[in-house]
């Protein structure tokens, strides 16, 4: 498994997500320029795993977000956290929608 | 043999057990259920709390300021810690605090001041540096990381897997083949500061319970003073 997630991103549409499995993992939301706004997970406590927090994000728009990628995941929480870390190496900080939410205490890959 | 608990090993057990119904475990029911850290605040709250009880940093010495609870208390305490969902991996979230790493209490002074007592009172953290790809339980032949003086320094490359906290730490004990000629006693072991140039931690290895995650650390030429050598 990469570090980076490198599944193909895809829109962020009510009718593309329903094709998402009920299942745990992670997923990364993009503005139209392409930037991730936004790294989640879909955890245990989600009725329908990765098909139901994506749908959230369809209904509120998350910071402008247009497309999405998901990988399905069982190691959701350690997986969330490398993404984090990994884009904080890359650009510096963590994605600004994550920004907003309380800090999850995270380490530093180099 | 008198087997029966004395009146206060039943009062300390009965105070942890009461503080793990009463805030550890109400918390979790708001929290991912593979979750392994309480937030700041109630990390911050709970734990003075343990302070003021007397029981926090159970495991240290008592010349270092550790309560002094003997064995059979202290497993008592250890079976009503772990009464929880994560309590089998994680008790009480880490609110008891910890005890530093073994190696630093051999440490001399100076590092006593600068990373034994600053990991006491929580303010610093350390990784424990000791198993590679090649093996973890035979350091005496798995161990392939090399540390080559060069002045008063020392070089070190190579690398470490299923490292526990090394992203978040502040420093760590690494263990390192100074004389390969010398099997065992030619293993050395350093402290490293997590900012020193050539220190990296390349990627988390995801493991069956998510969120005690491990990393996987890489030496490139990386240079530890002279002081930083445990002896």
């Amino acid at each position: 498994m990469q570090i980076r997630l490198t599944k193909p991103w895809r829109p962020l549409t009510a009718e593309e997500v329903r094709k998402l499995p009920g299942q745990l993992g992670v997923y990364e939301l993009a503005d139209a320029s392409g930037g991730v706004v936004y790294i989640g997970f879909a955890g245990a406590k989600e009725l329908f795993g990765l098909r139901s927090a994506l749908q959230r994000h369809v209904d509120t728009g998350t910071g402008g977000a247009v497309s999405f990628r998901v990988e399905v995941n069982m190691q959701y929480t350690s997986r969330f956290k490398e993404l984090l870390m990994s884009h904080r190496m890359d650009h510096g900080d963590i994605p600004a929608v994550n920004r907003t939410e309380p800090p999850v205490k995270i380490g530093r890959l180099s | 043999m008198d087997l029966e608990l004395s009146d206060e090993q039943n009062l300390i057990v009965d105070t942890v057990r009461k503080f793990v119904r009463n805030e550890i475990v109400p918390l979790e029911a708001d929290m991912d259920p593979d979750a392994s850290d309480l937030d700041e605040e109630n990390h911050e709250r709970l734990s003075s709390q343990v302070k003021k009880m007397g029981f926090f940093g159970l495991d240290i010495p008592p010349e270092y300021g550790g309560p002094d609870i003997d064995i059979v208390t202290r497993t008592l305490m250890a079976i009503e810690m772990a009464q929880h969902r994560a309590g089998l991996y994680n008790p009480c979230y880490g609110v008891f605090g910890g005890a530093g790493l073994a190696q630093l209490f051999e440490a001399n002074e100076d590092q006593k001041q600068r990373y034994l007592f600053p990991t006491l009172r929580g303010e610093r953290h350390g990784f424990f540096g000791l198993t590679e790809p090649s093996g973890g339980s035979d350091p005496a032949r798995a161990i392939q990381t090399t540390a080559v003086k060069d002045g008063d320094d020392w070089v070190l490359n190579g690398g470490k897997i299923f490292i526990s906290g090394a992203d978040r730490a502040d420093y760590g004990i690494v263990f390192a083949r100074t004389d390969a000629a010398k099997g065992r006693g030619g293993i050395t072991c350093f402290i490293i500061d997590a900012d020193m140039p050539g220190f990296h931690v390349r990627r988390i290895v995801h493991t069956l319970r998510s969120t005690s995650y491990a990393t996987e650390l890489q030496f490139d030429n990386l240079r530890v003073p002279p002081q930083e050598h445990p002896r």
